[in-house]
């Protein structure tokens, strides 16, 4: 039977820092989703989410709070967009405004959506870093992440002759 | 990594021993860039999530794919690295140079293929002709193949080449041109393509188009006839989608001896029919004597005509078409029907009729209006419209004639009207003459009136009132001095629910407020609930 919509589940995070949530926010997740039909009895004890942080989980669960009620991606969705190519990588108004983050903070949602399964965050941020690198040349990609050029000159040099059809363009 | 020790000899120093020191810490600073590299946070991302990325990044289904990847391998050895082991990456081929292509082919190893052969030009056909040879080995893996342009070599090149099942091959989409209409008969291998091969595999069981689900067919040039079309269909029960688009010549319409035998195409779909003005004709007498053959409630989801020049010698057209439609949607299965680009566009999923007033002005005359009333209230059965919205010079147009469309016309929620002082004349003539005054339920009517037309429309107003019960929506004043417009208000207030006042004088007790649409002509207009004080 499943449980009231009210109720409300503590996590604590690899700070210690503890967030109440109610359940179907926390259900966002297909990680803490399965851990919760796992357990039939009502404890009082956090669930521990050693991989993610407090401020990381506050955003995390901002995004679970607006989309709350939303029906969550099936696979079968997914292979439904993928065969057809119709995957695109625009981001609705709100979810570009809650990902404007620091680079830093992007890529911690971005893992904290992966390791606790939350396929439309996972899919936001994924797009997000796309966009960040569509369209510019490597050099450019390099400064945004701040990489550095590890090729030896020989690989350089053949790599060169293999884009030179894609430079300048 | 470990300590490293540079030792520079400073005692016997030669060109060949610095420049070998300098070669070992460029070694050295390559490995701890790949290092440092290693520690950032883009490169702490799973696999899997920087897989996802890259395949956002490239999969674009045009000649920017190719580039996106080129590029993805030109930012650091970790990111080379892993978009040359992920062979999904290299799937998508958008590229006319026959060496990337190679190189493609190899790092994609054996997963499904979507090739697209996009290039355009004078020698593009050659370039698409030897691209299929070497595609040639790879047809079984091939799932979505798109050529742009497909003449008759390149046709001869994808039969003849065809010579492995396509197993997974779910999209074929061929545009051409230069195609004479003839060309069946010049290239007898396209027989295999359209119609024998698809025998065949229906017969052998396995192979080939047997497993086509998608299948698009452009350009009149590329003229498939009506008889081997149905065939096509008839032997690939696995086709769920078909795009005709500019698809039926004349040449290829009627034969007759099919058209007598029609096959049961039950799982057959024809999702849009496309026609341009050439071939209008063709592809309605296409859907007149097939689309009923389409007998599942599967089978025709969407019909769209471009039509960009609708001309007075289509007159008996548009009826025939509507006529045909309706055929169609006895059996509930057209959703969508719309005449685009200035004709007119009808949804049927609303019961949403839509003219779109410009073409009406130019191309449609009284006659063909009258057809297309008629047309609208026997033929195609509609109890009920949402809006009729047209705006045409009524020039030529009399009141008899008028009257006439209007009884034709279905029970209306609202009728939408714009005209200017003559417009209206003609209309609310017609109106006080209407013998079914419930005909109109809301009336809605934008007229663009100076005061002084007003006056002189007065008298017909009052009796359309009278008739119909009912008074205007909108009435749009033009111009005129502040003593025209308060003489205006007096006389139609009662009778009109707002007024827009364009080009109005400033006229003291009248609250002008700006509205908060979209419009740019309303926008600089002016409107308010008239309060009865003039």
């Amino acid at each position: 039977m499943a449980a009231p919509a009210t109720q409300q589940i503590k996590i604590r995070c690899n700070d210690e820092k503890e967030f109440t949530v109610d359940r179907d926010v926390l259900e966002r997740s297909v990680l803490i989703k399965n851990m919760l039909e796992d357990v039939t009895e009502q404890q009082d004890a956090p669930i521990p989410l050693p991989n993610v942080s407090g401020p990381v989980m506050a955003k995390v669960l901002e995004y679970c709070t607006h989309h709350r009620g939303e029906p969550l991606p099936s696979a079968d969705t997914e292979q439904s967009q993928d065969e057809t190519r119709k995957r695109t990588t625009d981001i609705s108004e709100w979810d570009q405004k809650f990902i404007t983050v620091d680079q830093e903070m992007l890529f911690e949602i971005i893992l904290a959506a992966n390791y606790l399964d939350i396929k439309s965050l996972l899919d936001v941020g994924c797009k997000t870093v796309a966009n960040m690198i569509k369209g510019k040349t490597p050099e450019e990609i390099r400064k945004l992440f701040n990489i550095v050029n590890d090729f030896t000159p020989e690989e350089e040099a053949q790599i060169k002759k293999e884009n030179e059809w894609a430079e300048d363009r | 990594m470990g300590a490293h020790t540079i030792v520079i000899d400073f005692q016997e120093p030669s060109i060949e021993k610095v420049e070998a020191q300098i070669r070992v810490l460029h070694h050295y600073i390559q490995r701890l860039g790949v290092a440092r590299n290693a520690l950032l946070p883009i490169n702490r991302l799973p696999p899997d999530v920087l897989l996802d990325i890259f395949a956002l990044v490239g999969k674009t289904w045009d000649i920017h794919a190719t580039r996106s990847m080129l590029k993805l391998t030109w930012v650091s050895h970790r990111w080379r690295e892993f978009a040359l082991s992920c062979p999904s990456l290299w799937t998508v081929i958008t590229d006319s140079n026959l060496n990337r292509t190679k190189r493609w082919l190899a790092r994609s190893r054996s997963v499904p293929l979507s090739v697209g052969l996009f290039k355009m030009g004078r020698n593009s056909a050659i370039s698409n002709k030897l691209h299929l040879q070497s595609l040639a080995a790879q047809m079984p893996r091939i799932k979505t193949l798109h050529i742009c342009q497909t003449d008759r070599e390149v046709l001869f090149e994808l039969t003849t080449s065809w010579n492995a099942p396509a197993l997974l091959l779910t999209s074929l989409k061929l545009k051409g041109v230069g195609i004479s209409g003839n060309f069946l008969s010049q290239v007898p291998n396209v027989r295999d393509l359209f119609l024998a091969r698809c025998k065949f595999s229906w017969e052998a069981g396995a192979a080939n188009f047997t497993y086509l689900t998608s299948l698009y067919i452009i350009r009149p040039q590329l003229a498939v006839p009506v008889g081997q079309f149905i065939a096509l269909l008839h032997n690939t029960p696995s086709l769920e989608r078909v795009v005709l688009i500019e698809a039926f010549s004349l040449d290829g319409y009627p034969e007759p001896t099919v058209l007598d035998q029609p096959p049961a195409l039950k799982r057959a779909r024809l999702h849009m029919l496309k026609t341009d003005t050439d071939n209008f004709g063709s592809g309605l007498q296409f859907l007149k004597h097939v689309g009923p053959r389409f007998t599942t409630s599967e089978t025709v989801v969407s019909c769209s005509f471009d039509h960009m020049a609708f001309e007075d010698s289509d007159a008996g057209t548009l009826p025939l078409l509507l006529s045909t439609f309706s055929q169609l949607s006895s059996t509930q299965v057209v959703t969508t029907i719309s005449l685009e680009d200035d004709l007119l566009s009808i949804n049927y999923r609303n019961l949403d009729y839509d003219m779109c007033q410009r073409s009406l002005h130019t191309f449609i005359t009284q006659e063909q209006f009258l057809a297309l009333s008629l047309t609208l209230k026997q033929t195609l059965r509609l109890t009920h419209l949402q809006a009729f919205r047209f705006d045409l010079e009524l020039f030529g147009w009399d009141v008899p004639h008028l009257i006439e469309v209007f009884g034709r016309l279905p029970s209306l929620e609202y009728f939408d009207f714009q005209g200017g002082c003559h417009e209206m004349t003609v209309l609310l003539n017609a109106l006080a003459l209407e013998s079914s005054p419930t005909l109109f339920p809301a009336l809605k009517i934008f007229g663009t009136l100076s005061p002084k037309e007003v006056r002189d429309l007065l008298p017909q107003v009052l009796i359309t009132r009278k008739r119909l019960g009912c008074g205007f929506k909108t009435v749009i004043l033009h111009g005129g001095d502040e003593a025209d417009l308060k003489t205006a208000l007096r006389m139609l207030g009662h009778l009109v629910d707002h007024f827009i006042l364009e080009d109005c004088p400033e006229t003291e007790g009248i609250r002008h407020e700006k509205l908060g649409g979209t419009d740019p002509v309303f926008d600089e207009c002016y409107t308010k609930p008239f309060d009865g004080s003039y």
